[in-house]
Parts: C-alpha cells; structure tokens; sequence
C-alpha cells in the first residue's frame, strides 16, 4: 500500500479512537462532508516526497487536519488542537507496511469563517515514515 | 596565536551566515515564483516575508494544501 494511503488511513483511525477528542466531536471525516455538524474534523489533502536512502525507501508526507466549530470565541478549538497534537503524535501506522519515524507540525492556522460564529483551524504536518522490511510493494 | 585563531573563526562564521542567508532569499523568491505558477495574483518578496495578495486568497489558502506548500516541497 502506498504510505500515503497508509499514513493517512492510520491518521483517520488514531483520531477516531481517541475518545477523550471524540467526546468532543461530531465527526471525524475522511475529506470535506458534504454536510456536517460542528464541531467536526477532517482529515485532508495529503502530499508525498521521496525520503529514502539506500537500501531504505521512505516517504516524506504533508498532511492536513482541519477543524471546525461555532461559537463565539476560539476556545473549544484551540482544546481541540491540542489533543489532535498529542493523537498525531502518538499514531502509530501499524500493519500497513510503513513505520512512522517522525512526526512534526509544519504550521497551523485560525481563521473566522465566513459564517457568523464559524471558527476553522488547519493544522499541516510532516510525517516520515520508512518501509518497513519484508513488506510487500503493491 | 589565540587571536588569529578567533578572526579565522570570524570569518568563518560570516560566510556561513551569508550561505544561510543567501539561501533563505532564493527559498522566499522560489516561494513567490511558486505561488504565482500556482495562480496567486500577487506575490512580493518583502524583507524576509513573502506577501501574498488576491482575491479569495485566504480561502484558498485554508483549503488547499499544495498552495500552502508552493515552492517549498517537491511533491
């Protein structure tokens, strides 16, 4: 499986069962829902680079995490990206052929939406990650 | 002797700070030079930022992740 897919089904996962970020949740989607009910997370775009090196074939991956909410102030959100931090940190890609080596946030932004009320936070992160050996290239 | 040894490492130190910095101006203009390939209205290198401007740009900017890392990563 390709480590972007892998990566990011494993990034879905880990914050599905995470239930301390699900209590506060509606909904983690996998890319933008059509509609959904704040507050909610999506698990976004996802960009891959080579980072291998001989005889290692690894991937650097850009991977967003969206999230959003209504409410006067940002509050919510900003116990929202903290737990999401400490979920990223923790994922763990498992049986999918690749290792997480590292996992680093590239940066983070809060916006007002365009809705009154509306706040959205998107979260970029870096993950490298590495075959693991005797996995099988599909 | 000590005090020749301390300007060699002076000196050694100006250049690499003008390496560095000689590289973070070709990265900020790879930057501008990327968004506008990217389709940005307007990208300036300012001092050591690069402005963007245009309109629905932060809209763009919150939705789209190969705009937010033009002309940093190969992807």
């Amino acid at each position: 499986m390709s480590a972007e897919v892998a990566v990011r089904a494993a990034v879905i996962a880990a914050l599905r069962g995470d239930a301390e970020l699900m209590g506060e949740l509606n909904g983690v989607f996998d890319g933008t829902p059509v509609r959904a009910s704040t507050p909610y997370a999506v698990v976004g775009e996802c960009i891959a680079g080579d980072w291998g090196a001989k005889g290692l074939e690894g991937r650097e991956l850009r991977l967003t995490v969206g999230l959003h909410d209504a409410g006067e102030t940002p509050g919510r959100l900003a116990v929202l990206l903290g737990r999401t931090e400490t979920v990223m940190q923790a994922v763990d890609a498992g049986g999918s052929g690749w290792r997480i080596v590292g996992v680093r946030l590239v940066r983070s932004r809060l916006a007002k939406g365009r809705e009154k009320d509306q706040w959205q936070a998107v979260v970029d992160y870096r993950l490298r990650v590495v075959r693991l050996e005797g996995a099988a290239i599909i | 002797m000590a005090a020749v040894a301390a300007d060699a490492a002076g000196v050694k130190l100006a250049v690499l700070v003008r390496l560095v910095e000689a590289r973070a101006e070709q990265r900020r203009r790879d930057v501008a030079e990327a968004m506008l390939a990217a389709g940005v209205e307007d990208a300036q290198v300012e001092g050591e930022a690069v402005r963007l401007s245009g309109r629905g740009l932060l809209r763009r900017w919150m939705s789209d992740l190969m705009l937010r890392e033009a002309g940093r990563v190969r992807g």
